[in-house]
């Protein structure tokens, strides 16, 4: 009895061949560069990447918990990275004020869209749509097509949190890891995360049995679009430029984690579930990228993977989308 | 007024298993006549009609008659080209299209020479037909928007359309059950004028009202039976009553209702209530009291209770425990003490992704808090009290709760709300879709849950109500009609009040 409950939290009673296919990656592309691939450069590199990836992961993953979909993230972390820029380079604010600012204001995109969802009882995909091309809008209104690089003004402190190592880990894993395991705790340990769950579960029973599902709506967005800043603000420190495209590429790779995930430990999304995703699919992307293919390749891989991903998804779990 | 023969049909038998549904049922009906077929639930009706409609076949090859035509009974297209025509309780109509639109799915677009659809001419077509039968309605609104008896209406002409006089009989199975009564008797001129042109009509209804109103003939299955065919003029309500009910014994089932007279303070006042379907309703209960609410289908029944738990649009007041509850706030309504365990599990109650466990304690998750996170020993051991209070089996507070049986899974509903010790129980069909033995032991729940609660049950189980209740509250038309209690107290007292056709003055229970 015991021993099963362990293998169940270890996820192993849901095995479903992930782990098999990431071992099948990486000695792919071990294969194919001999040598560059398992050094601990690398995995600094992966699990920075990862970081950005993760964050947003952590942002879709906690209105799907309750059958949201937001698909805004991309382009709100990209509108927090180019405001964080723009304000960098036209006020001599403090950076991590600004970063502040960047996240407040990406939390506002989350929170007309929790209205519109709550209120109207709009669909959650076509509103995050709508409002995921104004915050490109507003990104775009900002940089006006220029590629800002603010790297000279930014804080070391800031900067240090993109790019700066404890040990061999980079900062930004340990922010992600504070945040997932926050998330983690508050959707499957507290009272609010399982109201969450039984909004996600089944939303008549749910308020039915007296969950406000207007509160929940609107706080999951707000949060969503929230991680979503701080992953933008993240992506920034990290790079040290901004410009309104590199954050999208983020949406397909980051939706695919998200599905993969429900796959994982328990048959629905879950914060846990969706890491596994992120560092399958980081390591498939770093991969990609230490090859030299052409970007094109990238867009193939990223969305071959999110339609296998939603494929496998399917065979152990059910969505209302 | 039955003239010729137009529809025969004898020695009719069903059985699904080990059931008999139909036992040599046999029905005749004239050209012109209007033939009302009554019945209890469970009688027989809707699986006599499904075998006309083909969807059923019958235990042994028979042979019905149109007009002397024999056809084999089980068969839709022998039945369609046999002139029998079906309005089911189902409209089945596409709401978001027009009537234009809905009566050319059912039958066939008119095109123009280059192919594209005519529609100016399918219009005409759709505006003459729904006039032939008696109708005014504007065929170019979306059918969602019409009124009840307007979409019976479209109905029909979808049933009646194409055919080219081979229509004979139309059945028009319960067309009244949710519709106002103003609204029926624009229905029923429409079924007496296709009457008046030779059609026969089989009209299945639970309204006796109805009955005495258009229909020329009656028959009444009684547990497969036809127990009678008779004109309808001569008979009476009591008489009909009686025939569907038949001689049950009417006696109090068991003695609790006599020694269970003493109750505790009033828990919830509901004081002039009215939603859709539910008009001027008031009505008290007292704690450790057991109420069931009787009616038919579209009585109001399930309105009044939503609409008491908050979940249903309502005016009048609420009280429980005597501070009023705001309308329209399930929260509001669930804080101040209300239990609620809605009809359709599946739908309404259960999480089928959570375990029983998570199940049983969702309406209360903050009680399990410790040290600032849900603890899981605490969830764990409130579930096992309940698995074994109420013999939820298999007794797995880890199983997931899709994987029970229909009586299990509602054992958890219930045990949700009994962990919560509501002031006030609202329960809706607490034993659909449930297994003789679960019903017991979710029966028992109730007593138990009557213990610190105000029960209040909407069933259309009128047995049911009898076995478990101290009263019984007989809505009809959305008004509360009758009260039993005590020795009168009885499953047949209760189906006779819910069928009874007089129109009830506003009663307060």
């Amino acid at each position: 009895m015991r021993s099963t409950a362990r293998a169940r939290t270890a996820g192993l009673t849901r095995f479903s061949g992930l782990y098999v296919l990431a071992i099948v990656v990486l000695v792919f592309w071990r294969l194919l560069r001999p040598g560059v691939w398992v050094s601990s450069q690398n995995v600094s590199v992966i699990l920075s990447e990862a970081s950005v990836v993760g964050l947003l992961a952590v942002a879709a993953v906690i209105p799907l918990s309750a059958s949201l979909l937001d698909i805004s993230f991309a382009n709100v972390a990209g509108f927090a990275m180019g405001l964080t820029a723009y304000l960098a380079l036209h006020t001599g604010w403090n950076t991590w004020l600004i970063g502040a600012l960047a996240v407040a204001a990406s939390a506002g995109f989350g929170l007309l869209s929790g209205l519109l969802v709550a209120v109207l009882e709009l669909p959650s995909l076509i509103v995050t749509l709508g409002v995921s091309s104004v915050a490109l809008a507003a990104t775009q209104y900002l940089l006006d097509g220029q590629t800002l690089y603010p790297r000279a003004r930014l804080a070391p402190s800031f900067l240090s949190l993109g790019t700066g190592q404890w040990g061999p880990i980079p900062i930004a894993t340990f922010v992600l890891a504070g945040i997932g395991l926050a998330a983690w705790a508050w959707i499957e340990h507290t009272p609010s995360g399982r109201r969450l769950l039984a909004l996600g579960g089944n939303a008549n029973a749910a308020r039915l049995a007296g969950v406000r599902s207007f509160r929940y709506q609107v706080l999951c967005l707000t949060l969503s679009a929230t991680l979503s800043g701080i992953g933008g603000v993240v992506l920034l420190a990290t790079i040290g430029t901004a410009d309104d495209v590199s954050a999208s590429g983020y949406l397909l790779p980051v939706i695919a984690a998200v599905f993969l995930g429900s796959t994982q430990i328990k048959s629905r999304f879950n914060v846990a579930g969706t890491f596994v995703g992120v560092i399958l699919i980081q390591t498939g992307i770093h991969g990609i990228e230490l090859k030299g293919f052409d970007q094109w390749v990238n867009y193939v891989f990223d969305g071959a993977v999110l339609i296998v991903a939603v494929i496998v998804s399917r065979r152990s779990s059910k969505y209302a989308f | 007024m039955s003239s010729k023969e137009l529809f025969r049909l004898a020695g009719l038998s069903k059985t699904f298993g080990a059931t008999a549904a139909l036992r040599d049922v046999g029905l005749r009906i004239g050209q012109g006549e209007v033939h009302a077929l009554l019945g209890h639930n469970g009688s027989g009706k809707s699986t006599l009609i499904k075998i006309l409609a083909g969807v059923y076949q019958p235990d042994e090859r028979t042979t019905a008659h149109t007009d002397g035509i024999p056809f084999a009974l089980g068969d839709h297209a022998a039945a369609h080209e046999a002139g029998l025509r079906f309005v089911h309780q189902d409209l089945g109509l596409v709401d978001s299209m027009d009537t234009v639109d809905n009566l050319a799915l059912g039958g066939h677009y008119l095109r123009r020479r280059s192919g594209f659809i005519d529609r100016p001419a399918c219009t005409r077509r759709a505006r003459e037909l729904v006039e032939s039968i008696g109708y005014r309605i504007d065929v170019t609104m979306p059918v969602g928007r019409l009124s009840a008896a307007q979409r019976t209406g479209v109905a029909i002409a979808r049933a009646l359309q194409d055919l080219d006089g081979r229509t004979r009989m139309l059945v028009l199975d319960e067309p009244t059950a949710a519709m106002p009564a103003t609204e029926a008797d624009r229905l029923f001129e429409v079924v007496a004028h296709l009457a008046e042109q030779g059609l026969g009509i089989l009209l299945v209804t639970h309204h006796l009202d109805e009955v005495f109103r258009v229909a020329d003939v009656a028959t009444v299955l009684r547990d497969g039976r036809v127990v009678a065919t008779r004109p309808v003029e001569g008979l009476t309500e009591h008489g009909l009553v009686d025939l569907m009910v038949g001689d049950q014994l009417e006696q109090a089932e068991h003695a609790r209702h006599d020694q269970h007279a003493l109750t505790g303070p009033e828990c919830l006042a509901v004081d002039a209530l009215s939603a859709d379907a539910v008009y001027d309703v008031s009505l008290t209960l007292a704690r450790s009291e057991i109420v069931g609410v009787a009616g038919l289908d579209g009585s109001g029944r399930v309105e009044l209770l939503e609409a008491i738990s908050g979940n249903r649009r309502r005016s009048g007041a609420v009280r429980i425990g005597g501070a009023r509850v705001a309308a329209n706030r399930p929260h509001a309504a669930r804080r101040a003490g209300l239990g609620y365990v809605p009809a359709d599990r599946t739908r309404n109650s259960t999480f089928a992704d959570f375990d029983v466990t998570a199940n049983i304690t969702a309406a209360g998750v903050r009680e399990y808090l410790r040290a600032g996170l849900l603890s899981a020993r605490a969830e764990r051991r409130e579930a096992e009290q309940w698995i074994d209070r109420l013999g939820i089996n298999p007794p797995d507070p880890s199983a997931r709760v899709d994987s029970l049986s229909g009586g299990n899974q509602q054992k958890a509903v219930v045990a949700r709300w009994l962990a919560r010790r509501p002031a006030v129980l609202l329960m809706v069909e607490p034993t659909q879709g449930v297994d003789v033995a679960a019903r017991e032991s979710i029966y028992a729940a109730v007593r138990l849950a009557a213990r610190d609660s105000g029960v209040l049950i909407a069933s259309s189980d009128s047995e049911e109500l009898a076995a478990i209740c101290d009263r019984v509250l007989v809505l009809r038309r959305g008004r509360i009609a009758a009260q039993l209690r005590g020795s009168e107290l009885t499953a047949a007292a209760i189906d006779r009040l819910c069928l009874s056709a007089v129109e009830p003055e506003a009663a307060h229970a």
